[in-house]
């Protein structure tokens, strides 16, 4: 099993090698003069529960059940997904850089699988964003955040001024799509993490707020 | 010896929280498990309502879910949340059907944790839990119910759980609570509600 999966990783790395050479480019945007010198992803911000319906889709492994998001300090919050019946599968908490894993059921416990989450956690809980070129086009204003060779792309909805997506690519390469739902700023009702680069999909729906 | 006091000290702390549930006498507990043996083989159906709580010690709230189960002799299963989410699971000839806010996929029952949540809600519903080797069973009773609380024989199911116990009212046959403590002390909290057995179910309860 693991090496199948470790071969079907190799190929299809390689297979999006060849195929996604093309780089991401912002397209139909205007280039603006910048009026922030930071934005912030405040989506998870709060010292409350957060707490999220889970559907994963890591290749053709489907994972259901419900994640919970909570910051515990100023720099680093607990995350945790447990089945629908309950059963904890994965606790972990995560800063910008560090990580502790607290606990993670054996079926899960792959270094592959908790990297990623790592990884994709870990852009998704990031905060603070220095803006060094700002964008916009008919509904959002859009600021570009360039950390070595990682870039994000953070799209604004005009209306509301609610951060709608997050485009985070690495060496131009389009690594991770992030878009949001939401009713305010520091609550996101629903979040789709869209992985290019690998068949990996986490779509999450609210449950904090049930009444 | 620091692991003789903790233990000391757990089962000082469990008196405390338990201090109305007092052990059967094996005469006892003998009757209690006959008789709902006995009982449970008469059940054909099953229906309930439920509300699940999830404990964890960092949350500010409990995650309350709710739903409903129903059950036909011999392993038929269908466990269905309706708040806040939808999201069905089905165990019918040795296949699992899920239903996840729409999206429908179905599996052979091999997979180890379906198989033991099958048999835990099968097992709890008939009786046959109270012979299962994997588990010992300690029975207590309060003024209310009896209660069965099962603990893990094998280091490798300790991992996922500590300990089971099972609310059996003293009129009732079946289980009105289930409360589930995991190896890090989490605990989910099931309580049964509006039971109703041998009343018949629509087959469209057990399809998604």
């Amino acid at each position: 099993m693991r090496r199948f999966l470790l071969q079907s990783f190799l190929y299809s790395s390689v297979f999006l090698l060849l195929v996604s050479c093309k780089s991401y480019q912002l397209k139909d945007v205007k280039s603006v003069s910048n009026t922030e010198k930071t934005v912030e992803n405040l989506y998870f911000s709060s010292k409350e529960d957060y707490v999220y319906k889970c559907q994963m889709d890591i290749y053709k492994n489907h994972i259901s059940g419900i994640l919970i998001i909570k910051k515990i300090s100023d720099t680093t919050h607990r995350v945790v997904m447990t089945s629908d019946f309950g059963n904890k599968m994965i606790d972990f908490e995560i800063s910008e850089n560090d990580f502790k894993l607290n606990y993670v059921l054996a079926d899960l416990d792959k270094k592959m699988v908790i990297n990623f989450l790592k990884n994709d956690f870990q852009e998704l809980l990031k905060r603070n964003y220095l803006v060094n070129e700002s964008f916009e086009n008919d509904d959002s204003k859009i600021y570009l955040s360039r950390i070595d060779k990682k870039r994000y792309y953070l799209f604004f909805n005009k209306e509301n001024n609610l951060l709608k997506q997050i485009i985070y690519t690495k060496n131009n390469k389009q690594k991770i799509d992030f878009s949001f739902d939401a009713k305010k700023h520091i609550f996101a009702d629903s979040l789709n993490l869209q992985h290019k680069d690998f068949k990996i999909n986490i779509k999450l729906f609210q449950i904090t707020e049930t009444e | 010896m620091f692991k003789n006091i903790a233990f000391a000290a757990l089962l000082l702390m469990s008196g405390f929280v338990f201090g109305q549930n007092t052990a059967m006498t094996s005469a006892e507990s003998k009757a209690f498990v006959s008789k709902i043996s006995a009982e449970t083989k008469e059940i054909k159906t099953l229906q309930s309502d439920f509300v699940q709580t999830k404990k964890m010690d960092f949350l500010d709230k409990n995650i309350v879910t709710q739903g409903r189960m129903s059950l036909k002799s011999p392993n038929t299963l269908s466990w269905k949340y309706t708040k806040p989410y939808q999201y069905s699971i089905i165990f019918k000839e040795n296949k699992i059907f899920i239903n996840d806010q729409g999206k429908k996929s179905s599996v052979d029952a091999k997979s180890k944790t379906f198989e033991k949540i099958n048999k835990l809600i099968i097992g709890s519903s008939n009786g046959k839990m109270f012979n299962d080797p994997e588990f010992s069973v300690v029975y207590l009773k309060n003024s209310t119910s009896n209660i069965a609380k099962f603990t893990p024989k094998s280091a490798q199911l300790l991992k996922y759980i500590k300990q089971i116990e099972l609310h059996f009212p003293k009129n009732q046959t079946t289980v009105s609570q289930v409360n589930m403590t995991e190896a890090s002390g989490d605990t989910t909290n099931i309580v049964f509600k509006n039971t109703k057995i041998n009343a018949p179910i629509p087959a469209s309860e057990f399809s998604l």
